[in-house]
C-alpha cells in the first residue's frame, strides 16, 4: 500500500512537471512583432518609405544631396589652393624647409584624397535621385533577422509564430535596383522560390495570424 | 613615345639580385598566364599562406605613379614627365607595355634622371610660364608578395599577388599655377588560378590601378562557370555581381 502511495505520488509529479518541460523545449510562442519593435534599429523605421532614418536606407532629397556634393567640392577646391600656395612659396624661394613643405602637402593630400572617396560616394547618390539601393535596406533586414528571429529559434524546437503585419508599403527601389535584379545569376535560388511563391503568397497574405513551421537543421 | 635618356644607376645595388629575382618571377607569371581569363561570381575566404616583404632600389611597374599623372591630366593639360626615380631594365621593360593598358598618361614622353636630389629644387630648374610638364618622383619603394589559398574551395584555388608600396611626389612647376602632390601609392599585380598557374587552370590576372580602377587582363569565365557548377569554388550568393568586389585580404606590413 505504500509502496503504491509512494508510486502515485511520483507518478502525479511527473505528470504535473515533466510534460511541462518536455513540451516547451518543442513549441514556443514567439512575439515576432514585439520583438522586432524593441530592436534599436525600428526605431528608425519609417513606414512611408519602408526605409530607416539616419540610416544608410534613408532617403535623402536630392536639394540636400546636390548641397553636400557643392560643400565637399569647395572643400576639395580650398585644399587644392592651399597646396598650390605652398608650392608657389616653396619654389619662389630657397631657404625653405623641404621637410616641413612636403609634411603639409601630404596632410593636404591626405584631407583631399579622404574628400574626393566622400565626394564619389555621394555623387553616385545624386545619381540614384537620393535614393540608395535596396542592398542598403538587405543588410539592414539581415541584421534585423539575425537579432530577432534566429535568437528567438536558436533552440531547435519548433515555433509558434505570430508573425508582425506592419503597414507599409514596398520600399521605393533605387535606380540601379531592376537592372541590378536582372543581373542576379543565381537561377536555382529564383527557380526554388517561384516553385514555393504559391505557399509564400499563402503565408504572407495572412501574417497576422498564427504559422506554423518547422526548422530544419540546415537553417 | 617612351623616351629614356639615363642608364640604370643602382643596378648593382643593395637590393639588385633580388631585383632581378622578383622580376623573374614576375615574368614567368605573366607568361603562364597571358592565354588563358576572374571570378567575381565566385567566393573566395582567402588564408594567407606565404608572405615576403623586400625593400627594392626602383619600382618594377609603376602604375601608381602614372595614376598621379593620370588624375592630374583630369584637371590639367600634362606634356611630359620627368620621372626622378632609379630605373632598371625591367622597369623600363615594364613601363614600355604600359601603353597597352589605353593609360593616356603611359603614352606621354617620358624622361629619367637620377634619384636622390630634392624635388623642390629639381622643380626649380624646371619652372617655366605655362609649364605642362610633370616632376614625378618614386622613392621608398617595397615589393610584397603574398600567396593565398582559398578555404571556399578546399585550399584548391589561389592567388599570386605582387604588391609595389611607393613614396610618390610630383610637381608641376608652372609659375602661375604650381602644383604638388605626395602619397604611398600602391599598385599591384594578381594572378587567380585553380590547382596550378598554366593555361586552362588560370582564372584572371589584374592589375591596379589603370586610371583609378583595376583592369582585367585576362578572365576564364567558362573555367569559373565549370568550377562552379561542379562545386569546386563557391558562388558568391550576393545579388550584385560586380566585377570590382573582389581583390585580396589586407597585406600585413
Amino acid at each position: 500500500m505504500i509502496t503504491c502511495k509512494k508510486f502515485l505520488r511520483l507518478l502525479s509529479f511527473f505528470v504535473v512537471f515533466c510534460p511541462a518541460s518536455l513540451f516547451a523545449l518543442e513549441f514556443k510562442t514567439v512575439d515576432f512583432e514585439r520583438l522586432l519593435r524593441a530592436h534599436p534599429l525600428m526605431k528608425h523605421f519609417d513606414p512611408d518609405s519602408g526605409r530607416f532614418k539616419g540610416t544608410i536606407s534613408e532617403i535623402i532629397p536630392v536639394e540636400v544631396m546636390q548641397q553636400r556634393v557643392a560643400s565637399l567640392t569647395a572643400q576639395i577646391a580650398a585644399r587644392e589652393t592651399a597646396k598650390s600656395e605652398l608650392a608657389r612659396q616653396a619654389l619662389n624661394s630657397t631657404i625653405v624647409d623641404e621637410a616641413a613643405i612636403w609634411n603639409s602637402i601630404r596632410e593636404h593630400d591626405t584631407a583631399i584624397a579622404s574628400l574626393k572617396k566622400q565626394l564619389a560616394a555621394e555623387q553616385e547618390l545624386l545619381d540614384q535621385k537620393g535614393v540608395p539601393a535596396l542592398t542598403t535596406l538587405f543588410s539592414q533586414t539581415t541584421t534585423l533577422v539575425r537579432d530577432v528571429v534566429r535568437g528567438a529559434a536558436a533552440s531547435g524546437s519548433l515555433l509558434i509564430n505570430k508573425l508582425p503585419r506592419f503597414r507599409s508599403g514596398l520600399p521605393r527601389p533605387g535606380e540601379n535596383d531592376l537592372r541590378r535584379f536582372f543581373f542576379y545569376l543565381d537561377a536555382p535560388r529564383l527557380e526554388k522560390y517561384l516553385q514555393n511563391s504559391g505557399t509564400i503568397g499563402l503565408m504572407f497574405s495572412q501574417t497576422d495570424r498564427p504559422v506554423l513551421f518547422e526548422r530544419n537543421g540546415e537553417d | 613615345m617612351l623616351l629614356s635618356i639615363t642608364k640604370p644607376d643602382n643596378l648593382v645595388g643593395m637590393f639588385a639580385k633580388s631585383d632581378n629575382k622578383i622580376f623573374a618571377l614576375l615574368l614567368l607569371f605573366m607568361i603562364a598566364s597571358w592565354p588563358s581569363a576572374a571570378c567575381s561570381l565566385a567566393l573566395h575566404d582567402w588564408k594567407l599562406v606565404f608572405y615576403l616583404k623586400i625593400p627594392v632600389s626602383a619600382p618594377f611597374f609603376p602604375l601608381a605613379e602614372l595614376n598621379t599623372v593620370s588624375e592630374r591630366m583630369q584637371n590639367s593639360p600634362v606634356s611630359s614627365i620627368v620621372w626622378a626615380a632609379s630605373t632598371s631594365w625591367y622597369g623600363r621593360l615594364a613601363l614600355s607595355f604600359l601603353p597597352l593598358t589605353g593609360d593616356p598618361a603611359a603614352l606621354l614622353p617620358m624622361i629619367n634622371v637620377p634619384a636622390g636630389g630634392s624635388m623642390l629644387g629639381l622643380a626649380r630648374g624646371h619652372l617655366t610660364p605655362g609649364s605642362a610638364g610633370i616632376l614625378l618622383g618614386s622613392d621608398q619603394c617595397s615589393i610584397k608578395i603574398a600567396f593565398f589559398s582559398d578555404r571556399n574551395s578546399a585550399y584548391n584555388c589561389h592567388q599570386l599577388v605582387l604588391l609595389q608600396n611607393s613614396r610618390i611626389r610630383a610637381v608641376q612647376p608652372d609659375p602661375a599655377c604650381p602644383w604638388v602632390h605626395e602619397s604611398i601609392g600602391q599598385s599591384w599585380l594578381s594572378l587567380i588560378f585553380y590547382q596550378m598557374p598554366i593555361p586552362g587552370r588560370t582564372l584572371s590576372l589584374s592589375m591596379y590601378p589603370v586610371r583609378r580602377s583595376r583592369l582585367s587582363i585576362y578572365e576564364d569565365h567558362q573555367l569559373v562557370e565549370n568550377l562552379l557548377s561542379h562545386k569546386l569554388l563557391l558562388r558568391r550568393p550576393d545579388l550584385v555581381v560586380d566585377p570590382y568586389a573582389f581583390d585580396f585580404p589586407e597585406l600585413p606590413e
